[in-house]
């Protein structure tokens, strides 16, 4: 990596600190995610140009401390590891309001012996209660200190110069302290706990010592008035609950729009080609397998980006820490404690983001329970099969005058989903006894207001790491199912003859299990083909019934739906209690390849992938079962 | 006293934390710093304070095991 015209550094801070957004307006979108061999995690890096150098820096995840506590932070520990001798420095990141923080990191870099510059952001909020010597401060702790404001704009020119410049190796703090000590750390943490401590006591105290007569900050003793009303014990839950019906309003709202433009553009795409290719295999293939696959991961990239940039503006504004305040004591009862409620949040758009979410969680119990109870949140792949099925078989009347009956089911279905992520963690937190301790430990940062164009750059890595994970997946899955779904046993031609193919076998097979539940073998179809994506359901009943593009013509499905007669009763398919059971049954069942390929990666356990797969199916097949004879 | 047990708005010192987890010492809970109680949450729990120029929200278990003196007791 050492070469004159290139340098590489590394982006390392606290959380708070403005360390993203000042990546983000060095190198603007001029990144790519890189995965080094070791580390699974992909990292952000970003290059920028100085005069005839090429900057290359690799934005880790921020941290308090490079002894790590949750995944998150391993990251940071030991790509510093891992690189820190074929680097030309670490660019590091602190601000004015958290400068004892940002020392105690840089006490730890320096006595690793990495070389390093001293970025201190936020410049621009220096008052009569916040004082800081850069100079004085430079000179104690032995590497330059560059004064910056990233938002306003301040001290950049200066620091991309100065990154061109060889970098300082610090003053040590420690001089017992090596890196052997902090790889052994890694895997046991335990087992140093006494030596930490002692250390950790002795960096406070020198860092004590450096910022007396360097840095002064007055702390308030009372709350300021926007957190008195955040985090107030009525009102500061009556606005939380009022800004999640907003941003649902939003992303329903919203999202139908491109939603319905990007189901055209692909519906029109295929009927292009249709008319221009030639019928055959290859055809098929590309339209209603490859095509059809990609259509349904972007179908939902509207609404994931839309509660992203919620999920986002929170976080970054310093509100989502207030909400984590709030919901802390709520969740501990189920086994999470307030950071679960990200991950429970973006589960509401799709499993797999929300998923790997749990990341920031520490404790690795909590992070379990979280990441088990995630998929039981009603995502949007869940939406189009809700919706099809509750059009069918519950009448559009108002009761009490006001309530739409239609609208109720939904928003009891949206409230069985987080009653059974809560059930799913009261469950794991009794199966999953062990010594770690249900604590908060949270930083509460200062209010502040993010640039749109940081908002942006964000929800767009979000957004497009959705399309990766798990587009790849259900593409392929698609095309398998479409595979199947029109090719025969023994043959390898196509036939239209459904009920002759893989699929139509299958649905066959497994009709005697499905009829407790009022099911027959078409609805089978349908379940057994939707285990790619939940939403691939109404497609494939829209290929059962013949209805030539089951999503543009909504009302053709749903009158052939509605006449549909089950075969095995000679009754109609779609009763009350058929529908119900079926609204229940996707509400419980692990109907997507894309959230077990990611619980497999995140929990890297086989078993335990299965284990989700298994009991979710069988709490699935079960309150199907109960609701269908219920109803019945 | 315990730290869960200081009023709201109150500067106390802390005396000792024994068995807490190392993040909040490196946070600098520890010995010889300063800590501002700003406000409990719902049944106390959980308990917001200022230390060490962050404002921190930690669990109730956690600010039980924290034994703080009040600023003014601390004078004399």
């Amino acid at each position: 990596m050492k070469n004159p015209k290139i340098k590489t550094y590394l982006l390392v801070g606290t959380p708070n600190s403005g360390k993203t957004t000042l990546f983000n307006s060095l190198t603007g979108l001029h990144k790519k995610t890189g995965n080094y061999p070791g580390i699974t995690v992909g990292k952000n890096i970003g290059e920028l140009q100085v005069e005839d150098t090429l900057i290359r820096l690799i934005d880790l995840p921020g941290t308090y401390t490079l002894i790590p506590n949750s995944d998150d932070e391993e990251i940071t520990t030991q790509t510093l590891l891992e690189y820190k001798d074929k680097i030309d420095g670490v660019l590091f990141v602190g601000s004015v309001k958290s400068l004892p923080a940002n020392l105690f990191l840089l006490s730890q870099l320096n006595d690793l012996g990495v070389p390093a510059l001293f970025v201190i952001n936020m410049i621009d909020e220096l008052d009569k209660n916040l004082a800081l010597d850069c100079p004085k401060l430079s000179e104690r702790i032995g590497i330059p200190v560059l004064p910056i404001s990233a938002k306003k704009n301040i001290g950049l020119e200066e620091l991309k110069k100065a990154l061109l410049l060889p970098m300082k190796t610090g003053k040590k703090f420690l001089p017992t302290s090596d890196e052997n000590l902090l790889r052994e750390i890694l895997n046991n943490k335990e087992k140093f706990h006494k030596t930490l401590t002692e250390n950790i006591k002795k960096r406070h105290k020198q860092i004590d010592k450096i910022l007396e007569g360097v840095y002064k900050k007055e702390a308030g003793k009372h709350l300021n008035k926007i957190d008195k009303f955040l985090l107030h014990n009525v009102f500061g839950y009556v606005f939380f609950a009022f800004v999640l019906f907003s941003i649902f309003q939003f992303v329903f709202h919203f999202a139908s729009y491109p939603m319905d433009w990007i189901d055209a553009f692909f519906g029109s795409i295929n009927e292009y080609l249709k008319s221009v290719l030639p019928e055959n295999t290859f055809t098929a293939f590309l339209t209603d397998g490859l095509i059809t696959g990609i259509n349904g991961v972007l179908i939902f990239v509207p609404q994931i980006a839309i509660l992203f940039f919620f999920i986002i503006v929170m976080e970054e504004s310093g509100y989502m820490s207030r909400v984590i305040f709030l919901m802390d004591k709520l969740m501990k009862p189920f086994g999470m404690n307030g950071k679960s409620v990200v991950p429970l949040l973006a589960g509401t758009a799709c499993a797999v983001p929300a998923i790997l979410s749990t990341r920031n969680i520490p404790n690795k119990k909590q992070r379990l329970i979280t990441l088990l109870a995630v998929p039981f949140i009603t995502c949007s792949a869940r939406l189009p099969v809700y919706v099809m099925i509750i059009s069918l078989v519950i009448p559009e009347k108002n009761i009490l005058g006001i309530f739409n009956l239609q609208g109720l089911v939904f928003f009891g279905l949206y409230l069985l989903g987080v009653f059974a992520a809560l059930v799913s963690g009261a469950i794991s937190k009794f199966l999953l006894r062990s010594k770690y301790q249900n604590h908060l430990i949270i930083e509460l940062p200062e209010y502040r207001f993010a640039t749109p164009k940081h908002i942006a750059i964000q929800v767009w890595d979000k957004t497009r790491s959705f399309v990766v994970e798990a587009g790849k997946i259900i593409v392929v899955l698609s095309i398998i199912i479409w595979f199947l779904s029109t090719h025969t046993p023994g043959s390898l031609s196509r036939t239209s003859q459904i009920e002759e193919t893989y699929l139509g076998k299958a649905g066959q097979f497994i009709e005697p299990v499905l009829k407790p539940l009022g099911y027959d073998w078409k609805i089978g179809i349908g379940i057994i083909s939707s285990f790619a994506a939940r939403e691939v359901f109404v497609s494939t009943l829209g290929i059962i019934y013949e209805v030539k593009d089951a999503e543009e013509t909504p009302k053709a499905l749903k009158e052939k739906l509605s006449n549909a007669i089950n075969e095995n009763t000679g009754k109609p398919l779609f009763t009350l209690a058929s529908g119900l059971s079926l609204l229940v049954f996707y509400a419980f069942a692990m109907q997507c390849m894309s959230t077990l390929a990611v619980i497999k990666q995140e929990t890297r356990s086989l078993r335990l992938t299965l284990w989700v797969f298994l009991y979710m199916t069988l709490a699935a097949y079960l309150f199907a079962f109960l609701t269908y004879q219920i109803f019945r | 006293m315990k730290l869960s047990e200081l009023p709201i708005g109150t500067e106390a010192l802390i005396i000792h934390s024994h068995q807490i987890p190392l993040r909040l010492i490196e946070l600098g809970v520890l010995q010889g710093h300063h800590v501002i109680l700003l406000k409990k949450g719902w049944k106390g729990d959980p308990v917001l304070i200022a230390v060490n120029g962050k404002k921190i929200a930690i669990s109730k278990e956690l600010a039980e095991k924290i034994i703080v003196r009040k600023r003014e007791e601390s004078q004399d």
